[in-house]
């Protein structure tokens, strides 16, 4: 797989996946629209966008779910920001009773964790993984209530960590498709995929 | 609508005087979401009943009507 080549699915059910499709092509790779199990196949690699976490779940059908889940597996990259990290988490608070998520990785969440619409906040965020700080925007972030050992922790704001990786999975509590800084979506690119 | 490029669809509660409001509603959605497969819009399209049936203005009682509401 050449660099090059490379093609990144977004999902594009819901939410703000314009935005990702929008830094990827910024990024000077192939964004493809992801809303059917068939479309993964045309991917290497997947990203999970801001939105409404219930509903992108809902929408998804179950075939595409599966393949997510199996691609992944498999070692596809997958980067999560916002409403795409709780779809990640193997456990998720003050979400419905019912709301499913992928289980992609080892962390548990709150949704809305920092209150309501006028809690939202930008703030700059340092990490190694982007050599620096970036502006990160937090529009009704979810917060990491537990990480296993092996996920790694790539960022914090004030006592929360607010970005992890576990393998090839990468999970962002913000969103950093809105903005120009393209470091984040650089740092997701520079992750070796797995077999189609 | 979503072919022309916008971001998706508003649903009035005009949708709920639908024969099968339901089905309706998850058609639409299913229409927003996969606006650019064919096939999927020809299939959330069948068996839907009927829509709100228009009302005739003249039809509706003054009360009802929302022109003379508010102040």
């Amino acid at each position: 797989m050449s660099s090059t080549r490379r093609r990144v699915g977004v999902l594009a059910l819901q939410g703000d996946f314009r935005e990702h499709l929008a830094a990827l092509r910024a990024c000077e790779v192939e964004g493809v629209p992801i809303r059917l199990a068939a479309d993964l196949e045309a991917v290497d690699a997947l990203i999970l966008p801001g939105g409404e976490s219930t509903t992108m779940a809902h929408l998804m059908e179950p075939a595409l779910k599966q393949s997510i889940q199996q691609r992944a597996t498999a070692g596809m990259p997958v980067l999560g920001t916002c409403a795409g990290m709780i779809l990640m988490a193997r456990e998720i608070q003050d979400g419905r009773s019912d709301q499913e998520s992928l289980q992609l990785m080892d962390i548990g969440v709150r949704r809305n964790a920092y209150g309501r619409q006028i809690d939202s906040f930008e703030a700059d965020v340092t990490s190694p993984a982007i050599g620096g700080s970036a502006p990160a925007v937090f529009i009704r972030a979810p917060q990491i209530t537990r990480q296993s050992p092996d996920v790694e922790e790539l960022a914090r704001h004030g006592d929360q960590a607010v970005a992890v990786r576990q393998g090839n999975r990468l999970a962002l509590a913000f969103h950093p498709e809105l903005t120009p800084d393209r470091r984040w979506h650089q740092y997701f690119l520079s992750f070796n995929g797995g077999t189609r | 609508m979503m072919q022309l490029g916008c971001d998706g669809i508003f649903v009035g509660s005009g949708i709920f005087k639908a024969e099968n409001p339901s089905a309706r509603a998850k058609a639409i959605v299913a229409a927003t979401t996969y606006f650019d497969r064919p096939d999927i819009l020809a299939d959330a399209s069948k068996s839907l009943g009927k829509a709100m049936r228009g009302l005739e203005i003249g039809a509706i009682p003054q009360e009802e009507l929302l022109a003379g509401r508010g102040w």
